[in-house]
């Protein structure tokens, strides 16, 4: 009865599950409404959750899919909390999809930290952010309990995943690594469909686009100008400043960069890449060392052996 | 002695309550800091934090407060959350304290919501808020699930006190509003002081400062002022590169903006705190009458009374001749 929950994390190839498996009918899976979810499960303040509310909505949509043999997915990476706002709200939305969906079960996929923290500031700054990367992983001011920003917990997973693995029970939990669907997706798909208790359709399964990427990462130069752009133009809850907003302006200036871009050497945009993954790399230092090693553990997979620091 | 947890909200006089009365000991009242006490409670990440480490962070002030016969109190307007980002973490601050202090009593101090919106406001403005009064009540950025801000819903403060009222029980909740510590400051004291069961001295209360003004806010025209410069001059986790911040600079800035307030004519500035309020009033209108009404079901004061919008109530008469 109770959907398969794709939580994320954000940059865990979220993107191409959503456009090529989840709302694939011949694969006996329906996507739920991503708005949806959010009105019932994110966006609710702190004393406002209504699970009943939440359950009456989405009930007739899965029992109709099930009628038509489809196992409804509700996937968002949203549901594992946000990196710009350190996740702050991680964990309350588990309780709230377990009070509406105990049965569900749960999809989530970590990515090697480095990797996935540069990603997100890429998000940041493609979204509207202007501040740098250090700007944006150590925010400045001397109080932090004001508003929530970037927090390196967030990226802990070991927390999020016993989390899950308390209120569903480790057996309802499948935790994936986004480094394995890189090297095998045709496998890292099946396992997905294993853990759903889908008969794999071979056909479907070979005709899935496994080659195409979605949401490409922009380039350092693409990142170096928009910051700065957006600083001026860009009005977002990341950025509330922008002096002189601009109607659809994120959208002008992520072409405007697109342009420019194309008239600076790729080398350029390399070394910038380069000093930033360097720069990630000295912030982490081991702070997920001791995470890692737990989450190995309660995964059963040696992420070690995928570059994760150890 | 049961622990006594005053939670705030901001703009409800708690700053000074802290300075003033609980951090004397006269007042029966044994007080932590409430950077000690954010930074125990609020500031751990949600998988960060162990209630029973927290317990023992908090053990010996417990003890040295019962040794010395005096209430252990944390009084820390935190703890309902932080208005600019709509009280995002209110609930689970209320679950931590209860797993840290289940035998605790509760203070809540509430104040009408429409002249807490402007000092709330206000505040912003001075840390570094850049944003007009009615983008920071109602903000309608892109992206908004990405990072909270201000939401109307901070200010109904029925769910808050019905919350904690579930956590702790509603003999341990008590509910004190801002308006009447303005208008009979002594008369609140004591009723807290009786609620907490303090062992407050008999005269100490009446030889307090009331007419002392802890913080100094600005009138609207300060606001406005500081917030046009608070992008160029005032760097903050919100506003990271600021044009010309610099170290001090948003003290410097206070300064500057606070001279200019003391120069301009009283009039001016009254008209322009009355145009400030008439703004708000536009955003809210009527928004709270409901809540309000669902507190007032839960307190022991009338809140019309205290110039709370609330929903007028239907005589049980009219209701059954309906």
């Amino acid at each position: 009865m109770d959907p398969l929950i794709h939580i994320g994390y954000h940059k865990t190839g979220t993107t191409w599950l959503q456009r090529h498996l989840w709302i694939n009918g011949s694969m006996g899976l329906a996507r739920l409404d991503k708005k949806e979810l959010h009105k019932y499960f994110v966006i609710p303040r702190p004393f406002d959750f209504d699970f009943e509310a939440a359950r009456k909505h989405f009930e007739p949509i899965i029992r109709d899919n099930r009628s038509r043999g489809l196992l409804s997915v509700a996937s968002s990476e949203r549901l594992s909390g946000n990196p710009h706002s350190g996740g702050y709200d991680s964990k309350e939305i588990a309780y709230r999809l377990h009070a509406a969906f105990p049965e569900g079960r749960i999809v989530l996929a970590i990515r090697e930290q480095s990797a996935v923290v540069l990603a997100a500031y890429k998000q940041y700054v493609r979204v509207g952010g202007p501040g740098s990367l250090t700007q944006y992983l150590v925010p400045p001011g001397v109080w932090p309990g004001r508003i929530p920003f970037f927090d390196f917990q967030h990226f802990a997973y070991h927390s999020l995943i016993e989390h899950y693995y308390s209120l569903f029970g480790k057996e309802r939990v499948l935790v994936l690594v986004y480094e394995q669907f890189l090297e095998d997706p045709q496998n890292y798909v099946r396992r997905i469909l294993d853990f759903a208790q889908i008969a794999v359709n071979e056909e479907s399964l070979e005709r899935l686009p496994f080659r195409e990427r979605e949401n490409i990462s922009a380039s350092g130069v693409h990142i170096s100008l928009k910051r700065r752009l957006n600083y001026f133009f860009v009005r977002d809850s990341v950025n509330t400043l922008a002096p002189m907003p601009l109607e659809g302006g994120n959208t002008m200036v992520l072409n405007a960069c697109s342009v420019v871009e194309r008239l600076i050497p790729a080398k350029v945009s390399e070394i910038i890449d380069s000093s930033r993954k360097k720069r990630v790399r000295e912030l982490i230092g081991d702070r997920y060392k001791e995470s890692n090693a737990i989450t190995s553990e309660l995964i059963g997979c040696d992420l070690a052996k995928y570059g994760y620091r150890m | 002695m049961r622990p006594l947890l005053h939670v705030g909200y901001h703009k409800t006089g708690t700053s000074w309550m802290q300075a003033q009365f609980f951090a004397h000991r006269q007042s029966g009242f044994s007080l932590i800091r409430s950077r000690t006490a954010e930074e125990a409670l609020v500031f751990p990440h949600g998988f960060s934090f162990d209630a029973r480490k927290t317990r023992l962070t908090f053990s010996k002030w417990l003890s040295d407060s019962e040794g010395e016969g005096l209430i252990p109190v944390i009084s820390a307007e935190r703890l309902t959350g932080h208005p600019d980002a709509g009280g995002y973490d209110s609930k689970e601050i209320a679950d931590r304290l209860l797993a840290v202090f289940p035998e605790a009593r509760v203070l809540i101090t509430v104040r009408e919501q429409k002249a807490i919106a402007l000092a709330m406001y206000n505040q912003y403005i001075r840390a570094a808020g850049q944003c007009t009064i009615e983008e920071y009540l109602r903000p309608t950025l892109r992206g908004s699930t990405r990072t909270p801000w201000f939401a109307l819903e901070y200010l109904e403060f029925d769910k808050c006190v019905k919350y904690y009222r579930s956590l702790f029980g509603s003999e341990n909740v008590l509910v004190l509003p801002y308006e009447r510590f303005v208008r009979n400051p002594i008369d609140f004291l004591h009723r807290l002081v009786e609620y907490a069961e303090a062992p407050c001295q008999a005269d100490f209360i009446s030889t307090l400062p009331f007419s002392l003004r802890v913080k100094q806010s600005f009138s609207s025209v300060g606001t406005s002022i500081k917030r046009r410069l608070n992008p160029i001059f005032v760097r903050d986790r919100a506003l990271p590169h600021s044009l010309l911040a610099s170290e001090g600079g948003n003290l410097r800035l206070k300064r500057f903006v606070a001279t200019i307030d003391r120069c301009l004519p009283k009039s001016i500035r009254a008209a322009a705190d009355a145009k400030m309020r008439r703004r708000i009033e536009r955003v809210i209108a009527g928004y709270y009458k409901q809540s309000n009404a669902n507190l007032q079901e839960m307190v022991d004061f009338d809140l019309r009374e205290h110039g709370y919008d609330i929903e007028a109530r239907v005589p049980a008469s009219a209701a059954m001749a309906r």
